[in-house]
């Protein structure tokens, strides 16, 4: 019996893509011709695509293997947990994203210096609080002086 | 004579020398550096270039790129941690070496050869250039076109995991490169009417993030911390070793040269070349893994002779040779410049001067990389985390310069996501870039011109003699990687039966 796989998730997914850009080339206008129309090489790369990622869903049908099937429930339980990989993995990327959303409320700056602060806090355990001011303050400073004062970049996000 | 002599003229100015020197100093540290490859060092370092002139922009971009390929070797040779893939098969024997007792000889042994593969290099570039110029003035949009199909084509090759996840990439960049306004007739492609879509994805974020970002969310948390072996022992410049295997060296160079030229593909590749080359001619296989000094100049001299090659074909075809001068091809059309076969006519003194420059890398780091391994060392044995959540912060401001918009930092993010996807499925990085990078300006481009140079007719694609053959190796290539990957899956599976759990 066939089964859900990632492999085939990734393929069906992939095949969604393909699809809407060959849907959104047909729609462009022509203009003079077929063969220069902005249209065509997205519909030919569109089309290799969908190709290729039927190619793609035929193999993870028919070379299941190892393996398992999707679990969504199992991936949430999982990250329930706080020591598991997976909400390690989450944490880091939402830690990341929320230092990214903050930039443009509190300024490059403070966040930065924040961030780097928390992040040696939190993840490098091995680094004394103190280190982790002066790393900091030394990113930030660092920053400051080779993009804003060397390079005359203006930092406003 | 005159483009030599402009060259000179631009190089050997005080503040193009401390660019360099910089470059270098800083390429060293940033390749030494676990998890930071060159690529990435090169990515997050060329917004700094922005303000320069474009020459001297790019002199100090191939400073590092130079110096990022060589400072890979060091932590390779001392912590057995490569800094850059390129220098993977250098922590075999470099380790092995210092184990031995040898430290100062195993780094020492690799700046040397680097040093040798390098102007070897540099020299070919140099000669081979202008050949490649005189033969792609014989190629049209058709085999422009089918170039940079073969050239994604060799990338998803020989890049890590399967040809068709590879190839798959290669695809989605073209697509993802024809996100925008079209250049011919304005036409607004996939921008979803977002404004911020309408200039396409600025490649720089995106490199950034595929390769930066994507880098930093799968090693921030992982507190680690590195063991450096003590710089004790044997010389910090051994010629002698590197004379006594003069042809070994020669000849891993001109490998590593010609790996270069391939379009995608890169050190990473020129150096396992070079290294199983050694392997192979040698008279004393049994001391490779145990600490070969043929094995460590087979791997370093290759991997920086591929440098100077992989611009070979970004002169003179303007199709980068691999993923690092992918991103100095990005920069040269954000400075303005276009390179192709009527670029060095008009403009020869960009080949000399991208040879001067990575001439005078090449002396510097020969200088200042054993003398200095043991400085670099102490910078790069910061935990893990730490050395990430500094590189997240240059990610940042890195994507942010590149046009002053924070649009272009949340794009940045989003590639760190595929790019971290991407590592963690088996999907190759180097050919989505690749085709991000040829796929508006090249494969687009020349595929329109070449219609209408053909009145609108498809046929001379697979006419035309050179295209025919492009053509050819490229549908052989696809259609026998997929069978070998459909025949490799089916292997594993009639080996390793299923386990419900």
């Amino acid at each position: 019996m066939k089964r859900l796989t990632k492999d085939c998730i990734e393929a069906l997914v992939l095949i969604a893509i393909s699809i809407y850009v060959i849907i959104a080339s047909l729609q462009l206008p022509i203009h003079d011709n077929w063969g220069v129309s902005p249209g065509l090489v997205p519909l030919i790369f569109g089309i290799a695509l969908l190709l290729l990622s039927l190619v793609y869903l035929q193999a993870s049908l028919k070379h299941q293997g190892k393996q398992p099937p999707v679990a969504i429930s199992k991936y949430f339980q999982a990250l329930s947990d706080i020591k598991s990989p997976q909400f390690l993995n989450m944490f880091t990327i939402l830690f990341v994203l929320v230092y990214i959303l903050l930039l443009p409320v509190f300024g490059f700056f403070p966040t930065t210096g924040v961030f780097v602060l928390v992040g040696m806090w939190f993840f490098a355990r091995q680094v004394s609080k103190l280190s982790g001011i002066i790393a900091a303050i030394g990113t930030v400073a660092g920053i400051y002086l080779i993009f804003v004062v060397l390079f005359k970049m203006v930092i406003r996000f | 004579m005159e483009g030599f002599i402009n060259a000179l003229g631009i190089m050997f100015t005080p503040t193009s020398l401390l660019y360099v020197l910089l470059g270098v100093a800083a390429g060293i540290l940033g390749g030494a550096l676990p998890g930071v490859s060159t690529v990435m060092t090169v990515a997050l370092l060329l917004p700094l270039t922005y303000t320069m002139p474009p020459e001297m922009a790019i002199m100090t971009l191939c400073a590092i790129q130079v110096g990022a390929t060589y400072g890979g070797s060091i932590s390779a040779s001392l912590l057995n941690i490569p800094g850059t893939p390129a220098s993977a098969a250098t922590a075999i024997e470099g380790y092995a070496i210092t184990k031995n007792g040898e430290a100062k000889t195993s780094v020492g042994l690799g700046a040397v050869s680097s040093f040798v593969g390098s102007v070897i290099g540099i020299i070919l570039l140099i000669t081979t250039t202008p050949l490649m110029v005189k033969l792609a003035m014989k190629f049209g949009p058709w085999e422009f076109f089918w170039f940079s199909m073969f050239g994604l084509v060799i990338c998803a090759n020989l890049s890590r995991g399967s040809f068709l996840k590879g190839i798959i990439g290669a695809v989605f960049g073209i697509i993802i490169a024809l996100i925008g306004l079209d250049p011919i007739f304005g036409e607004q492609r996939f921008t979803f009417g977002q404004i911020n879509l309408l200039d396409g994805i600025n490649l720089v974020p995106a490199m950034i993030g595929l390769y930066g970002m994507s880098e930093v969310l799968n090693n921030l948390r992982l507190n680690d911390e590195a063991d450096v072996a003590p710089l004790d022992g044997g010389r910090l410049f051994p010629y002698d070793i590197v004379l006594k295997h003069w042809l070994l060296t020669i000849r891993v160079s001109i490998l590593g040269f010609l790996v270069g030229v391939v379009p995608g593909v890169g050190a990473n590749i020129a150096s396992w070349v070079g290294y199983d080359h050694a392997r192979s001619g040698s008279k004393n296989p049994e001391k490779f893994g145990v600490g070969s000094y043929e094995g460590l100049i087979g791997s370093e001299a290759a991997n920086n002779a591929c440098v100077p090659g992989s611009y070979a074909p970004l002169l003179a075809l303007a199709i980068p040779g691999d993923n690092v001068t992918a991103m100095i091809l990005g920069a040269l059309i954000i400075y303005g410049v276009q390179p192709g076969p009527t670029f060095l006519i008009q403009q020869p003194h960009w080949l000399y001067m991208i040879a001067l420059a990575m001439l005078v890398a090449t002396i510097v780091f020969v200088i200042i990389g054993p003398s200095c391994a043991r400085f670099f060392m102490k910078s790069v044995t910061m935990p893990t985390p730490a050395i990430m959540t500094i590189v997240a912060t240059l990610c940042v401001i890195g994507s942010f310069a590149a046009g002053q918009r924070v649009f272009d930092v949340y794009v940045m993010f989003t590639f760190g996501l595929l790019g971290l996807y991407m590592r963690k499925n088996g999907f190759p990085i180097a050919p989505l870039l690749l085709g991000m990078v040829l796929g508006n300006g090249i494969v687009d481009t020349n595929f329109r011109r070449a219609m209408l140079a053909g009145d609108y007719s498809i046929v001379p694609f697979f006419t035309r003699p050179i295209s025919l053959v492009l053509m050819a190796i490229v549908i052989i290539m696809v259609v026998m990687q997929i069978r070998k990957d459909f025949q490799e899956k089916a292997r594993i599976k009639t080996s390793t039966p299923i386990t419900p759990k």
